[in-house]
């Protein structure tokens, strides 16, 4: 079955070039998520038996999807990775499987959506059985899902905007990571600079005194100023030429999924815990594995 | 005393000679050599103390840099090595901890590098030092687990593998907080938990060969020369991750590059 769906993936990315996360804005994102999360609680719960749900649990499945993931870290630590749209001019083989833009890549996405569906059916089926260290299980695979899940999901969310924003005049122009102009709903205009340099010249620290729509706010490298649940604004850059810099570029980042993802972080953190304090398992007999 | 780097050629030397002193009493005594424990201790303890007062003369952790990185390396294969040879009683284990911990202080040694009190305000988190000491520590444990594998590669033996289950399930749990810490820093700092970033992507890589051996002996599944080619490749991985990749034309996109020293 694995095989098939790599092959699958190869087919798909060949003919539609690669996966068009815009699409699935939401809320077909939502939709979709909603549908599959049900689909395996379903298929869990109403055919465990079933060869299809079987092959989801076993251990091959984990050895394809782990394998996958890997094949995928590898290809996109060694090949170049370029925009959407520099990818999109290379052309041969390697470019017409998404090797130059393979975050995005059928073939990786696939990977992914397989490595998510046996980390949820896998969660869903050692969270109902008691017995040692199941918090521990449930801790690290719930959470990697939580953290995949909203990486995968919110990629169609996620917007990152960059705004110079000006000493002198209010400004809401601003530029998408696609290099389109985006005007926002709200103004931004710099009131106050400060920067602390070291001897040699090298800032050692500053922050930028911001108001938006007339709202004060500081932004500081590390220490972003959250406009709301979803939006946080970030201190990228700075007028480098004047000693009184007219100028800062702020960076703004609206992720819906972010604190779902935080979850998943801080979950993994505890099941990290308990994975160094209680140690290894005991290996276990052989588990017959079903040919997918 | 000014601990500079002028003067880490002293500290090396004297931790070198300690370690290998002790690793040479481990190979010549059948049972645990409370000599090449205290030997071995001492070292790493010279090292830790130039480490400490660097950091006092410098104003800032020395983290920063390849070759301050190559400082925690050092000093954590010194505590890993000691830490494996007193758990399971390896004579030989100190050798290698020793060979591979000087080597890493002769790097230092051989290539000084300008260390400045400069430190740029991206670094200037409280994840910085658990990040990086984390991560430095998973691989001194995860550099153990790699010397079991060739040994046990070499000479064909399957008992190295509850050690290299150990040392793995430890170095896996600091390798993940440390990935988890970053994630978190990221966000505050760039803005993303993740972003595939050259470095990240080898992390990850890195990580999941790591899950793969875990899953692997959970499940008793293939050969040995499997189970320690793994954990030999995982380990070139976390090579990768940790200086390779400033060798790769992705790495001039890499967000993670503070300095190419």
């Amino acid at each position: 079955m694995f095989i098939l769906l790599l092959l699958l993936s190869v087919v798909i990315q060949g003919v539609f070039g690669n996966f068009p996360f815009a699409f699935f804005a939401f809320p077909l994102d939502a939709l979709i998520a909603l549908l599959w999360i049900a689909g395996m609680v379903y298929a869990y719960k109403e055919m465990p038996t079933s060869r299809f749900v079987q092959c989801w649990l076993t251990p091959q499945c984990t050895y394809w999807t782990l394998g996958w993931f890997i094949a995928g870290c590898l290809v996109i630590g060694l090949f170049p990775q370029l925009s959407a749209a520099e990818a999109s001019e290379r052309s041969g083989l390697l470019s017409r499987l998404g090797c130059y833009h393979f975050t995005t890549s059928w073939i990786f996405v696939m990977g992914l959506f397989a490595l998510l569906t046996h980390l949820g059916m896998i969660t869903l089926r050692r969270g109902f059985r008691p017995g040692r260290n199941r918090w521990r299980f449930v801790l690290n695979h719930a959470g990697l899902w939580l953290a995949l899940f909203a990486g995968v999901v919110g990629s169609a969310e996620e917007q990152t905007l960059r705004i110079p924003v000006f000493r002198d005049t209010p400004n809401n122009e601003a530029i998408s990571e696609q290099g389109t102009k985006v005007y926002l709903s709200k103004e931004l205009q710099l009131n106050d600079f400060v920067v602390d340099h070291y001897p040699n010249g090298v800032p050692r620290h500053f922050f930028a005194e911001i108001s938006i729509d007339g709202k004060p706010a500081r932004l500081e490298v590390n220490h972003p100023y959250a406009a709301n649940w979803a939006e946080d604004y970030y201190l990228t850059s700075y007028d480098v030429q004047s000693e009184q810099p007219r100028y800062c570029v702020v960076q703004i980042v609206r992720e819906p999924l972010k604190y779902i993802m935080w979850a998943g972080i801080v979950m993994m953190l505890c099941g990290g815990c308990l994975l160094f304090l209680a140690g290894p398992n005991e290996p276990k007999k052989a588990l017959s594995e079903t040919s997918c | 005393m000014m601990f500079t780097w002028y003067n880490f050629d002293w500290f090396a030397w004297v931790s070198i000679v300690l370690w290998a002193s002790g690793a040479g009493v481990a190979l010549f005594c059948k049972e645990r050599s409370r000599w090449a424990i205290l030997l071995t201790s001492l070292g790493t303890l010279v090292f830790a103390v130039f480490i400490v007062g660097f950091w006092i003369y410098m104003q800032r952790p020395p983290l920063r840099t390849m070759g301050e990185t190559r400082l925690w390396y050092s000093f954590f294969m010194g505590v890993s090595g000691l830490l494996t040879y007193i758990r399971w009683k390896y004579p030989w284990i100190l050798c290698f901890s020793t060979v591979v911990g000087a080597v890493f202080a002769m790097i230092n040694i051989l290539k000084p590098e300008i260390h400045d009190q400069t430190l740029m305000p991206a670094l200037q988190s409280p994840w910085f030092i658990p990040h990086v000491t984390v991560y430095m520590f998973s691989y001194s444990v995860l550099g153990c687990a790699f010397i079991l594998a060739c040994m046990g590669l070499i000479k064909h033996r399957a008992d190295y593998l509850e050690a290299t289950d150990k040392l793995v399930y430890t170095g896996l749990t600091f390798l993940t907080v440390g990935m988890l810490t970053g994630s978190i820093w990221a966000k505050a700092a760039w803005g993303h938990y993740w972003s595939w970033d050259p470095k990240e992507t080898w992390a990850a890589a890195t990580w999941a060969g790591y899950l793969l051996y875990v899953h692997l002996r959970l499940f008793r599944k293939r050969s040995l020369r499997s189970l320690y080619g793994i954990l030999i490749v995982s380990f070139l991985a976390l090579q990768m991750c940790w200086y390779g990749v400033n060798y790769l034309p992705a790495a001039r996109q890499s967000i993670h590059m503070y300095s190419r020293s």
